[in-house]
């Protein structure tokens, strides 16, 4: 527990160590500020992030880039439609040493504090199935063995919105698991150009390691720590439930929705807010930082239906109606 | 002071000045209502006639009070303290993430005492300081206290003022001349003068004015020994007597009128016939003159009845307004008995036109009757202008008749005086009645029978092949001009023989009504018509939709041929 004035300081040294971060990764990443800040935000609060935009923005970068800042030990997956879940977590395997013959667990990409799932909907439902257990749990299970995973354990998924045929849509079970749903968008001029001088040019500079583990892992107590007004929270848990087309005052979240978000759509609502306000250095969420992070937390918990599709209704766009219409208290 | 002292003072005081603004507000619109109310109750004394229900210092009590309560129930609302916190942050700084910073830390003051909600609490107890409470809730003057203001000294003066309606002042005020003893010494003489005009009145045979006064001296009689709010209504349920009998175009207004004036004759019921005359005098005036204005252009039995009456009228009342009734029994006074005949049979004559334009039949029955009644007239006329007044009718007359037939008669065709519908022979003598007979109207000396109108309706026409004179008898004027009819005893009828096609042109139009829209006559009529429409629509400023259907209109009357009529 933190003394008095000690608050502050954590507060300072929070803002200090998010600002080398961002420095860090801006030295490749050009552009795409609010994808970096979700992604940190998400990552300081434990959460996994989908990133979904079309080929060559730059996705596979970004999640490399944040790895790399974090000093982080990632690796990739590629997935696609013949990847096994064993590809992924890993298999018993027979291996023979002076003792005989015995199984012993091969570990799988997996096992990495950073994963990256490139293309993560091009694999069959029973693969992607396989991060189920990891990303809520943070362990693997093979056989009749539970493997931890390294902490901090993140999951970076990326899937591209075009070409969808022979792609597998992630299941709401996976959706619900992954933090935030940021949406990759393409660079303004001023951002290609940045991204030509900085790619075309002689030299590149690389990012360096500006967080260890275990710092991750302290600032992430430092978010929990953050209090949050009861007002707030109420705030929160009115965003949620009105997500819901049962509960919901919004006419087109009655129309529109199938089914509103989960529990864990407040959580990173929540847990997200500490964070926004810990970046700006206060010390308590506002109704603005819930406001800021609500959509990446709900857009991909928030289930529509047909006559959604049919009329273009997007969950950005329900989102967007609800919170301007919900009252603060 | 701890930060959560230095919040919650600045909370609070923000609840009280919250408070008091709400008071002030809720204190308007409380003198707001209690204005209106004693406006509507003003309203109600005018209207009733009842006595002001309220003084000045009444009205202003009732409004202070009304507002003292709704400032002390305003004062006491339950004003949220997440609601003054709001207000501080609003005050302070509404920028992005610090609208509600006051409101998160008053949140978590409740909780446990964290560090970091010690840095809440402290962060916004920082930001205010001893202007922040006046900041977020300046009190100012509520909205709508001028007009509060305003309608509350109104509604005081008008209050208290309500119950006097200014056309009984004279009589009821107690600084007027008039005391209580007074009004009932007006009463008496009002009575007396009334039993007067009532033995003259049923001496006269006049049942208007006797149930009138009857009545009146039940009022009278009704007022005695009551206060003066009662012989108010006596008075006025008197007036309105008066009033319904001017409006039958009785006389009551020369008995209103010779009463006050006998009451002004007398210093004790002077005041009395001051308010008599106040309320009643202008009216009746100018209900006379309406009256004589609806009489000249009653029918003459009507007016003849209500000169009778306005003469009784001047008889009965002496002090009668001499210039009122005089010039309402001149407008009534009936016409000289010859000129009034004569106007009687000009509007016969009228009808007459009228009906032979509609019906030959009713015509020849009208014209039977109406030249009959001029004959008579014509031999009554001693005087020469009323002979020269009787010709001029006769002959205005006979335009009307003849108007429609005014068609030049075409080659061979000799245009005569045709008889009298339904004789339909034409070789009758003059008849009794001075109506020319016509023999068959022929040139070529072959008499051809006439037809009545009924044949010629039936379109059963003959050719008519010309004649010298009109009839057999001496003097008859050449056919094709108007017959004359200075000196004879009888009545007339200018027509003209059909056509060679064998339809007037009234006929025509007629029949072209009932859907015979064809043949050279018809298109002839039809010409006319359509030449003077276009005229008419060329140099009126007629909407176009209208010109359109004008001309739709005689699109679809326009002549066909038979073929297409066929069709």
């Amino acid at each position: 527990m933190t003394a008095k004035g000690e608050a502050r300081l954590l507060v300072e040294q929070f803002q200090a160590d998010l600002k080398s971060i961002h420095d860090e990764i801006g030295k490749t990443i050009v552009g795409h500020i609010g994808i970096v800040q979700g992604v940190v935000t998400a990552i300081l609060s434990g959460g996994h992030v989908l990133l979904e935009g079309v080929p060559g923005l730059g996705k596979t970068l970004l999640v490399r880039t944040v790895a790399e800042s974090l000093s982080l030990q990632w690796s990739r997956i590629q997935f696609t439609p013949d990847l096994m879940p064993s590809d992924v977590t890993g298999t018993n395997m027979i291996t023979e040493d002076g003792a005989g013959r015995r199984f012993e667990f091969q570990r799988g990409p997996i096992f990495a504090h950073v994963l990256l799932a490139d293309e993560i909907n091009r694999a069959t439902p029973k693969t992607q199935s396989a991060l189920l257990e990891a990303m809520q749990e943070g362990v693997v299970t093979v056989g009749r063995t539970t493997h931890p995973l390294p902490s901090p354990f993140i999951v970076l998924a990326t899937q591209n919105p075009i070409e969808m045929e022979g792609t597998y849509p992630l299941p709401e079970a996976q959706l619900d698991r992954f933090f935030f749903k940021l949406l990759v968008l393409p660079p303004s001029r001023a951002e290609l150009h940045a991204i030509l001088d900085r790619t075309t040019g002689a030299e590149r500079e690389k990012p360096r390691a500006a967080l260890a583990a275990d710092r991750l892992v302290a600032l992430r107590a430092v978010v929990r720590e953050v209090p949050v007004a009861p007002i707030v929270q109420d705030f929160v848990v009115r965003i949620v439930e009105g997500t819901h087309p049962q509960t919901s005052t919004i006419p087109g979240i009655r129309t529109f929705v199938k089914h509103g978000a989960s529990p864990r759509g407040a959580q990173a609502i929540v847990l997200a807010s500490k964070v926004q306000a810990l970046r700006d250095g206060r010390f308590s969420p506002s109704f603005d930082d819930v406001r800021t992070v609500a959509a990446p937390a709900l857009r991909h918990r928030i289930l529509l239906n047909f006559e959604a599709e049919i009329e273009g209704v997007s969950t950005d766009d329900l989102i967007a109606d609800l919170i301007k219409n919900l009252p603060e208290g | 002071m701890s930060a959560k002292e230095v919040l919650f003072t600045h909370v609070h005081r923000v609840r009280w000045r919250m408070r008091v603004q709400a008071g002030l507000q809720d204190a308007v619109l409380g003198i707001l209502g209690t204005a209106l109310g004693l406006m509507l109750l003003a309203a109600w004394t005018v209207w009733k006639g009842t006595p002001p229900m309220a003084t000045k210092t009444g009205a202003a009590g009732v409004a202070l009070s009304v507002a003292l309560v709704t400032a002390i129930l305003a004062s006491r609302r339950r004003i949220d303290l997440v609601v003054c916190a709001r207000a501080l942050d609003s005050a302070i700084d509404s920028t992005m993430h610090n609208a509600d910073r006051t409101v998160v830390a008053l949140e978590l003051a409740g909780s446990a005492g964290t560090p970091f909600v010690d840095e809440v609490l402290s962060d916004a107890a920082g930001r205010l300081d001893a202007g922040s409470a006046k900041h977020a809730v300046p009190i100012k003057a509520p909205k709508l206290s001028g007009l509060a203001v305003g309608s509350i000294v109104l509604a005081a003066f008008w209050a208290q003022a309500a119950g006097r309606p200014p056309r009984f002042q004279t009589v009821m005020t107690s600084t007027a001349t008039e005391t209580k003893a007074d009004a009932k010494m007006g009463l008496s003489a009002m009575r007396t003068l009334l039993q007067d005009v009532l033995v003259q009145a049923r001496k006269n045979g006049d049942r208007k004015n006797e149930r009138l006064i009857t009545l009146a001296l039940d009022v009278l009689n009704q007022a005695e020994g009551v206060g003066p709010e009662t012989t108010k209504a006596r008075l006025t349920a008197l007036t309105k007597l008066s009033d319904d009998l001017v409006k039958s175009g009785g006389r009551s207004g020369g008995l209103f009128e010779a009463l006050t004036q006998v009451l002004q004759k007398d210093p004790t019921t002077r005041a009395a016939a001051e308010a008599v005359r106040r309320f009643d005098a202008e009216a009746i005036g100018r209900r006379f003159d309406e009256l004589a204005a609806t009489l000249h252009k009653a029918p003459v039995d009507e007016r003849e009845e209500a000169a009778a009456t306005f003469a009784e009228a001047a008889g009965l009342g002496q002090n009668a307004a001499p210039d009122t009734l005089a010039t309402a029994a001149a407008a009534a006074a009936p016409e000289a008995e010859p000129e009034r005949e004569l106007k009687r049979l000009e509007r016969a004559l009228d009808d007459v036109a009228q009906d032979c334009e509609k019906d030959p039949d009713a015509c020849a029955t009208s014209v039977k009757k109406a030249g009959a009644e001029l004959a008579a007239q014509a031999a009554q006329a001693q005087e020469g202008e009323d002979r020269a007044r009787v010709n001029q009718a006769l002959k205005d007359a006979i335009q009307k008749i003849t108007g429609e037939q005014k068609d030049p008669p075409l080659e061979g065709a000799g245009a005569g005086v045709k008889s009298r519908a339904g004789d339909s022979s034409g070789t009758t003598p003059s008849s009794q009645a001075g109506v020319s007979r016509l023999g068959s109207a022929q040139k070529s000396g072959t008499p051809t029978p006439m037809k009545s109108v009924a044949e010629h309706q039936a379109g059963v026409v003959p050719r008519m092949v010309g004649a010298d004179r009109a009839g057999n008898d001496p003097g008859d004027a050449p056919l094709g001009h108007k017959t004359s009819s200075v000196g004879k005893n009888g009545k007339d009828e200018h027509v003209e023989l059909p056509t060679a096609e064998g339809l007037s042109r009234a006929q025509v139009i007629a029949g072209g009504a009932n859907g015979r829209v064809q043949g050279n006559r018809y298109e002839r009529v039809f010409r006319d018509y359509a030449a003077v429409v276009e005229d008419t629509l060329d140099t009126t400023a007629v909407p176009v939709q209208r010109r359109e259907m004008v001309r739709r209109y005689f699109d679809l009357i326009s002549p066909r041929t038979e073929g297409a009529q066929a069709q």
